[in-house]
């Protein structure tokens, strides 16, 4: 089981801020990183659409994300 | 295979060919021009494939898919193109028809302006006759509260331009709206009656060939404005969801499907 949950928005205005971007760079992550992570979508997080892409790591809320930014959190966070 | 029995008189100076039969349900109709019974000549056979022969293939390849006609119809040209050794003498032309029951779709995008809607919406969309589709990640949430069922959003972008489709059980296509929606109308536009609907596994060529293989398109449009979009500056030629839907309406129209908008 993975012990760390990322919930990507893919919601309209998320999405048009790079959130494919983001999903591909989980996936381009190394295997040892990758395999600990269960990734998820969601169409909203948090209605905070003004600050998109946004994600949701462990349960905290990021906002204004681009892939270097996640690979920081995810590295940060990650159990 | 049955052959049709036909008089033939003249008209005007025209030979008239004129038969009369039954059409039943799921029975199915093949005209073809003379290009199809010379196939052969020139090519595989010496005396081309003959109305037999052109039955029986017509047949093999009905009995292998019973169910699409469109391309049964393509195979066919392909299967008498390979009798011409695949450079036909001569034109050739095949006309399919079936008898079969009227295809519906409805789709629900956008939140009603009155939220008391909601749940109006959800019960609307749910007891349609037909296909349901529901277009717009805001809308999928409220249909699977107000029906109380498990949303489960995509994670597969099949064209990194439309953002992946979701799933509910009860519904046959769950997506992202407005980007969805202008692709939709973009391929409708381009679309010319007869052709074979565009492949592609993403959200709006799915929404697409659903639109075209229906006979009747029903709309449940909510006008409530997504305050998330208002935030973005979204180019403006992405337009608003009830006047892409107009125009999608529209070019339904041209191709001679029923349409039917609600507005909520």
């Amino acid at each position: 089981m993975s012990k760390n949950t990322l919930k990507i928005c893919i919601g309209t205005p998320c999405h048009l801020m790079g959130a494919a971007d983001l999903m591909e760079s989980v996936e381009n992550l190394n295997h040892k990183l990758r395999e600990k992570i269960e990734l998820k979508t969601s169409h909203c997080i948090d209605n905070c659409c003004e600050k998109a892409p946004v994600a949701e790591f462990n349960g905290k809320v990021y906002q204004d994300l681009n892939p270097e930014k996640l690979d920081k959190i995810i590295r940060e966070n990650i159990k | 295979m049955q052959k049709l029995n036909y008089r033939e008189f003249e008209l005007e100076g025209k030979k008239i060919r004129e038969a009369n039969f039954k059409f039943q349900r799921s029975d199915q109709l093949f005209l073809v021009s003379d290009g199809v019974t010379h196939a052969g000549i020139g090519g595989l056979l010496n005396f081309g494939l003959g109305w037999d022969g052109v039955a029986k293939e017509i047949e093999r390849t009905v009995r292998r898919n019973q169910a699409d006609l469109k391309y049964n119809i393509n195979k066919l040209v392909k299967v008498f193109n390979t009798f011409y050794g695949d450079q036909a003498g001569d034109d050739f032309t095949i006309i399919g028809m079936k008898y079969r029951k009227k295809r519906k779709v409805n789709i629900w995008s956008g939140p009603p302006l009155k939220a008391e809607d909601d749940s109006l919406l959800a019960e609307k969309i749910s007891e349609a006759e037909g296909k349901k589709i529901i277009c717009g990640g805001t809308t999928a949430q409220i249909a699977a509260r107000e029906l109380n069922k498990k949303l489960e959003v995509g994670l597969k972008y099949y064209d990194k331009d439309i953002p992946p489709t979701s799933q509910m059980e009860g519904f046959d296509l769950l997506t992202e709206g407005l980007l969805t929606l202008n692709r939709v109308l973009s391929l409708l536009k381009k679309y010319k009656p007869g052709q074979i609907p565009a492949a592609g596994k993403d959200g709006a060529s799915r929404f697409t060939r659903l639109l075209l293989e229906s006979d009747s398109v029903r709309f449940l449009v909510g006008r409530a404005v997504n305050e998330s979009h208002q935030s973005l500056n979204l180019p403006i030629n992405l337009g608003i969801r009830s006047q892409i839907i107009s125009q999608i309406a529209e070019q339904l129209r041209r191709i001679k499907k029923k349409v039917e908008i609600e507005w909520f």
